[in-house]
């Protein structure tokens, strides 16, 4: 399958989730993915049995890749040994603009990073100034910080959500130039 | 008929028009519910009145055993753009029988025969038809032939790793499919 991956041009879009695809079969899609330019811009390999040596050419992978705009690698089960490699794959790499990576064997802090970067990269995908959210307007706009699994990607859209909402703001008052930082104002 | 043909009906669905989602709908209805040959002049006669209407098809069900030749739909409707097709029957209760479900050697020889003639199918959606690695390679002598789909969803079904081989042999050789779906399958 990834051979054909490494000649095909057309595919934007792969879906391989609730598959059996191991380690093998992941990393060699990642290598053969980087060896061919592709233009694929969604993939989806969730719910699969992919563990670490898979993170780990995924992260050489993202390094090189300048297509891929979205991945869901959650419902795995990749653990924290090479999180911090994929991590700087992500900072390096800004064209990615989505990531899930929910219930695989990471530290909740671990997570919450990896959502910080790729938001980071979203909001400058589309020309919004990132500005960390502090705890109080957090508590604010979801209404309480005990939330379960999906406090952190809450946060991340909350905060794409308030970002956009000063920017259209902004837009409208026709105010100075300058960056949209009062958040609070409305 | 006519009064349980529009439930969850949005004509966004449908190309935003209420007409084309009404003839959508009752010919999806009627190849849902058709039961045996017998009636197969009259379904003849209901696909040549709505020829050029129908765009999107979602065909979740085909009732009897022996199923429709799907040939005739392609012949008949040279506009459709959107397939999804699941060859099985909903609510069976105490009348499940195993043979009611799947996609039979048959069915896909007769399919895939259609496959090199469509002229407008770009979306193909093929969703739990417990297709298999043989049934797969019958369907992908007729994809290979195929130049207008050019997104496919093969999900739920039971390809497995030889299946997948044939997948990307046609994969290797299209130059148009964008979208590839092989979600929940034994890869």
């Amino acid at each position: 399958m990834a051979q054909a991956l490494k000649v095909n041009k057309s595919l934007i879009s792969l879906n391989l989730k609730l598959n059996r695809l191991d380690d093998k079969a992941g990393s060699k899609l990642c290598i053969d993915l980087l060896n061919n330019h592709s233009e694929l811009q969604e993939v989806s390999l969730s719910s699969n049995l992919l563990s670490n040596m898979f993170c780990e050419s995924l992260a050489e992978f993202l390094r090189v890749n300048k297509s891929i705009k979205k991945l869901d690698i959650s419902c795995n089960f990749i653990d924290e040994s090479n999180a911090a490699t994929l991590k700087d794959s992500l900072e390096f790499n800004e064209n990615i603009i989505e990531i899930d990576v929910r219930k695989n064997q990471f530290q909740p802090e671990t997570e919450a990073e990896i959502n910080e970067i790729v938001t980071r990269n979203y909001l400058k995908s589309k020309n919004i100034p990132y500005k960390k959210i502090g705890p109080q307007l957090k508590s604010k706009v979801i209404g309480g910080p005990d939330e379960d699994t999906d406090n952190v990607n809450a946060t991340a859209n909350a905060q794409a959500n308030a970002a956009s909402n000063a920017n259209a703001q902004a837009a409208t008052q026709k105010s100075e130039a300058s960056s949209p930082t009062k958040i609070k104002d409305d | 008929m006519a009064k349980k043909i529009n439930k969850d009906c949005k004509k966004e669905d449908h190309g935003g028009s209420y007409k084309q989602a009404f003839i959508e709908r009752r010919i999806q209805t009627l190849l849902e519910n058709h039961k045996s040959d017998a009636g197969l002049e009259e379904l003849k006669k209901e696909l040549d009145a709505a020829r050029y209407e129908v765009f999107c098809l979602k065909v979740s069900q085909l009732i009897s055993p022996q199923h429709l030749d799907m040939s005739i739909v392609f012949e008949f409707l040279p506009n459709l753009t959107f397939l999804t097709l699941t060859y099985g029957a909903k609510h069976v209760g105490m009348e499940y029988e195993r043979p009611l479900f799947g996609m039979k050697m048959s069915d896909a020889k007769t399919f895939s025969s259609c496959l090199p003639q469509t002229q407008s199918l770009t979306y193909l959606s093929l969703p739990g038809n417990l297709i298999d690695d043989d049934l797969i390679s019958i369907l992908i002598k007729g994809l290979m032939l195929n130049k207008t789909i050019t997104q496919l969803d093969l999900s739920h079904n039971k390809i497995s790793n030889s299946g997948a081989r044939k997948i990307a042999k046609y994969v290797l050789q299209t130059k148009i499919l964008t979208h590839l779906n092989l979600g929940d399958n034994m890869i």
